[in-house]
């Protein structure tokens, strides 16, 4: 897969080449193509992705009118053999520009928006110009991709004058200017905090044959939707913020330059092989820094705040140490944490290449593990979705389910619990955070791997993000965690700077099992994710019954030629046992169930999980006591564990624990009760 | 009459009428026993014959919490509804003993279980007036104190605050107030149900005694206050200190906890009838000195 990467980008450089004679313009374009190719073999290094879609920005943030107005030179590389005859932009501001568009009215609230008019959100492209200086902004037009909402206009089209030929650039000259939202949702200002996010014109993913499982070219640009945003294509970023003095800002990337200009600072970053570029300023942000392995974590936190700094810095290290030694290397130079201010709430926990935003409070206990889960689980999206760019938009189950799974592993690895009282003597690991969010919600609502639009009425967090990785989690406990972690690994080095689609991780997945487990699941993993993430199967066996009975000869005339003689021998004792064991559930995987007999010995024996209802039958010395499922609890899919076992004779000291817990509590609460008497 | 020796006369009275505490605690006891067995019923029935119970006894674990609620949840909330009912019953049931109990720490007559219901039974509706008009007092405290906070917290909103710790100065400001109110009201709702007691009038003029007392002595009632706040804290304390300390994982292990927390549940009872009676020797005490001085 890496050759035909390489072989793809030497066509590409060749197919550029022979077209570029002829025309002075198209040089100049090639030329410009080759400066932004050769940035990083003149820094000694090779471009880590195809870089198709480059943006070098000079942004002014005019913070009076809440408005950046920006001019951008725009290099795009036709990545397929196909001829592109237009490109499609994503204006994820226009969400905010009126209540009818598609992400508002999917989001069934306003966010408060409609509370004053400075509150409103839009993007304008007000100027387009192609290398053949033809100016293509009178065909600009709105497209509505997902569904035909008129009043969308998150989508914009620009049919070109001159089509790109197959692995071709283009460069195109976009004047635009945007009004900032209030910040409602993950993006916009409040009070002086700026984040920004989806805020400029990104083109969608032009998918040629083969792209992410594409059976022709199409473009991929979906509306904004309410659950969704992330899928964009490689490239260069280099962009100069132009803000007010005294704004303290962060981005993507790099920090390359920094000048002064009258009351103005201008700060020019650079990224590269990102899919995606956010950035924040604010006047008030404190700054503290730390490193991990050469890679410079900044976090911008506000001064009330300073108590959770470490808190923050430590989780992001041990996530960074975790994935490294897990799935693999983490190839940037920096980190930009943001822990937005209070008024800064709605742009919490989001993730953005080399930036990502946690949610840090003053006085948060230090049991309540909040801050650490979010920064571990926006740092993963580094890997799943930034490198190894899926389309969370269509298949958010591999960005945000494969994020909780690691999430947990992280969590419960460095700190056992996401939340833990000395009080209640209980902790709550965040592996079982993670099933409890997902079994006690409407666990048949859908499929875990549909475009996140389609969930139409519920379970888009549960199932993307729950089932996904109690999946995973079961995966895990069916083939073990070596296995496991050499499949990520695997899929992590093959796709990262790709874009994958949930197919080739099943291949991925059925390649590394077969290979450490023969034929054991069968010839590939399919049946396993069309069970599970494709489906809306529930996974539940249950323990039926067991069943004891002295074992005795054969009696009576079992064969004619007997004589009717006594029989004086004496044997030892034999039971036969029998255990009932049903599959309530859809979902079928093999399980394993271990007996216990009243002598105190065990046996283990698989079942394929297969048939609704199957019997087990034992021969021993005694009788058998006790039974249970999926002893080891690697089933985490399994919505039921109380129905998984049964005892004979089962002591009901568990059951007195909690019920004199209730009790005491009870009597407790009337004694408070009765202060008001 | 100092208010330390209205503390150990108090405990003195306590002491002597042991009776009216053991008839306290017994009540709790049944009516937490009654919330208590349907639970112990309905899920021995429910996951009683499976590993569960021995899992549950090994280390909590929330995985089968979740199974637990997931699937018998919908039986469980019947039974806390019928729990609070039961609470409420304890609430009155408590009601109708204090007046018998306070009978008894003002008069210091011999105990005698007949005279304690037939007094428990004719203060009964007064004491629930009582406590009637001191919960309005204390709702409409409540009311006063989450305005001020949402007014100092300007609600909250992200919108309007350019840090949390502002709420969290506004919780300082507003609560620790709050709660010093809320005590010193409840402490006059302690002396107006002994006017009740003591002086047999209306309601409404108990109310009034109860705060006239409480405020016109707050040298004496407030530090008596204060030590039998103390007094809980301690022995609370103690409790938790001891809960710590004890693992529960075993059937003998469990039972032991079960008494331990009796006997809290029983000492708790007893620091809040101390607490009755030492109000009821102090206001006994300032009133004899009053006529005393009256009579000179």
């Amino acid at each position: 897969m890496i050759v035909d990467k390489q072989k793809s980008q030497l066509n590409f450089v060749l197919n550029i080449s022979i077209a570029s004679f002829g025309k002075y313009m198209k040089i100049y374009f090639q030329i410009l193509f080759l400066f932004f190719m050769s940035i990083a073999f003149v820094n000694g290094q090779q471009p880590l992705s195809n870089r198709v879609a480059n943006y070098d920005m000079e942004v002014y943030l005019d913070t009076d009118k809440k408005m950046t107005v920006t001019e951008m030179d725009f290099l795009w590389q036709n990545p397929s053999a196909d001829t592109i005859r237009e490109l499609q932009f994503h204006l994820y501001y226009n969400a905010f520009k009126n209540t009818e568009s598609t992400f508002l009215k999917g989001a069934n609230t306003d966010f408060g928006l409609t509370n004053g008019e400075c509150n409103w959100g839009w993007s304008e492209v007000t100027k387009v110009i192609d290398p053949q200086g033809n100016n293509l902004t009178t065909n600009l037009e709105y497209i509505q991709t997902n569904d035909n909402n008129t009043n969308d206009q998150t989508v914009l089209k620009i049919p070109l004058a001159k089509p790109v030929l197959p692995f071709e650039s283009l460069n195109l000259k976009i004047n635009w200017k945007a009004k900032i939202p209030k910040l409602s949702i993950r993006t916009g200002y409040n009070r002086e905090y700026y984040f920004m996010a989806q805020w400029f014109p990104k083109v969608g993913v032009y998918e040629g044959k083969d792209i992410r499982c594409a059976d022709e070219g199409r473009w991929n640009c979906n509306q904004y939707h309410r659950a969704t945003e992330y899928y964009s294509d490689f490239g260069v970023y280099e962009v100069s913020l132009n803000v007010p003095e005294g704004y303290v800002v962060g981005a993507s990337g790099e920090r390359i330059t920094e000048q002064k200009e009258k009351n103005r600072k201008i700060y020019t970053y650079r990224a590269e092989d990102v899919i995606d570029f956010t950035w924040t300023a604010y006047p008030k942000f404190k700054e503290a820094k730390d490193k991990w392995k050469g890679v410079d974590i900044r976090l911008l936190y506000h001064p009330d705040r300073e108590c959770v700094v470490e808190r923050y810095l430590e989780s992001a290290k041990y996530c960074f140490e975790y994935m490294h030694e897990n799935v693999g290397a983490y190839p940037y130079s920096t980190l930009t944490i943001v822990d937005p201010p209070y008024h800064g709430i709605r742009s919490s926990g989001m993730e953005y290449p080399t930036l990502v935003t946690g949610a840090g409070f003053y006085c948060l206990p230090q049991d309540l593990r909040t801050t650490e889960t979010i920064t571990v689980h926006e740092m993963v999206h580094q890997y799943f979705m930034q490198m190894v760019a899926s389309n969370e938009q269509e298949e958010a189950w591999l960005d945000e389910g494969f994020t909780s799974y690691y999430e947990g592993r992280i969590i419960d690895h460095y700190y056992d619990y996401i939340m833990e009282s000395d009080w209640l003597e209980a902790g709550i690991s965040n592996k079982s955070w993670r099933r409890y969010r997902y079994v006690t919600s409407d666990t048949k609502i859908g499929k875990a791997a549909q475009p996140g639009w389609e969930f139409r009425h519920g379970g888009y967090g549960p199932l993307t993000y729950g089932k996904t990785a109690v999946t995973l989690f079961t995966l895990e406990g069916l083939v073990g965690i070596e296995t496991m972690d050499e499949i990520m690994q695997t899929y992590f080095e093959r796709w990262k700077f790709e874009h994958p689609c949930g197919q080739n991780f099943i291949d991925v997945v059925s390649e590394i099992v077969r290979k450490n487990h023969g034929d054991k699941f069968g010839e590939s993993m399919d049946w396993f994710f069309e069970e599970t993430v494709y489906s809306s199967n529930e996974c539940d066996y249950k323990l039926a019954s067991i069943q004891n009975r002295k074992a005795t000869k054969p009696l009576g005339f079992v064969e004619n030629n007997q004589d009717c003689v006594e029989d004086e021998t004496t044997e030892e004792e034999w039971y036969e046992s029998k255990i009932i064991v049903h599959r309530l559930g859809e979902i079928k995987l093999p399980i394993e169930l271990l007996v216990e007999f009243e002598d105190g010995k065990t046996e283990l024996r698989t079942w394929d999980g297969k048939g609704r209802s199957e019997e087990f039958t034992f021969k021993h010395t005694s009788k058998v006591n006790a039974a249970i499922l999926d002893p080891e609890f690697k089933i985490d899919l399994d919505i039921n564990c109380v129905n998984n076992s049964l005892v004979l004779d089962a002591p009901k000291d568990g059951i007195w624990k909690y019920v004199s817990a209730w009790m005491l509590w009870v009597q407790n609460a009337m004694q408070n009760a009765s202060f008001i008497i | 009459m100092s208010f330390w020796k209205a503390y150990t006369n108090g405990f003195g009275a306590f002491w002597e009428y042991r009776k009216t505490w053991f008839w306290y605690y017994i009540f709790n006891l049944l009516v937490a026993l009654l919330i208590a067995f349907p639970v112990y019923q309905y899920l021995n029935a429910s996951f009683g014959q499976t590993m569960i119970p021995a899992l549950m006894l090994e280390k909590y674990d929330f995985r089968i919490v979740t199974d637990i609620l997931n699937q018998y949840g919908l039986g469980l909330g019947v039974l806390l509804n019928q729990s609070i009912v039961l609470s409420v019953a304890f609430v009155l049931i408590s009601a109708l003993l204090l007046g018998g109990i306070l009978h008894y720490y003002i008069y210091r007559v011999d105990f005698d279980t007949g005279t304690f219901w037939q007094k428990s039974l004719s203060y009964f509706w007064k004491i629930v007036a009582l406590a009637m008009l001191f919960l309005i007092i204390q709702l409409i405290l409540l009311g006063i104190a989450w305005s001020l906070f949402m007014y100092f917290s300007h609600g909250m909103s992200p919108d309007n605050l350019e840090s949390e710790h502002t709420v969290i100065r506004a919780l300082q400001w507003v609560g620790i107030p709050y709660l010093i109110v809320l005590f010193l009201i409840a402490m006059c709702h302690d002396y107006a149900k002994v006017c009740l007691v003591s002086n047999q009038k209306g309601v409404v003029n108990c109310l009034f005694c109860g705060f006239r007392f409480g405020f016109s002595h707050l040298r004496k009632t407030l530090p008596l206050l204060i030590l039998n706040i103390l007094t809980f804290l301690i022995v609370y304390v103690l409790y938790k200190w001891i809960d710590f300390s004890l693992a529960e994982n075993s059937g003998g292990q469990v039972l032991f906890f079960f008494l331990i927390s009796q006997l809290y549940i029983l000492i708790r009872i007893g620091v809040k009838l101390w607490n009755l009676a030492s109000i009821s020797t102090l206001y006994n005490g300032l009133k004899t000195e009053r006529i005393k001085e009256e009579l000179s």
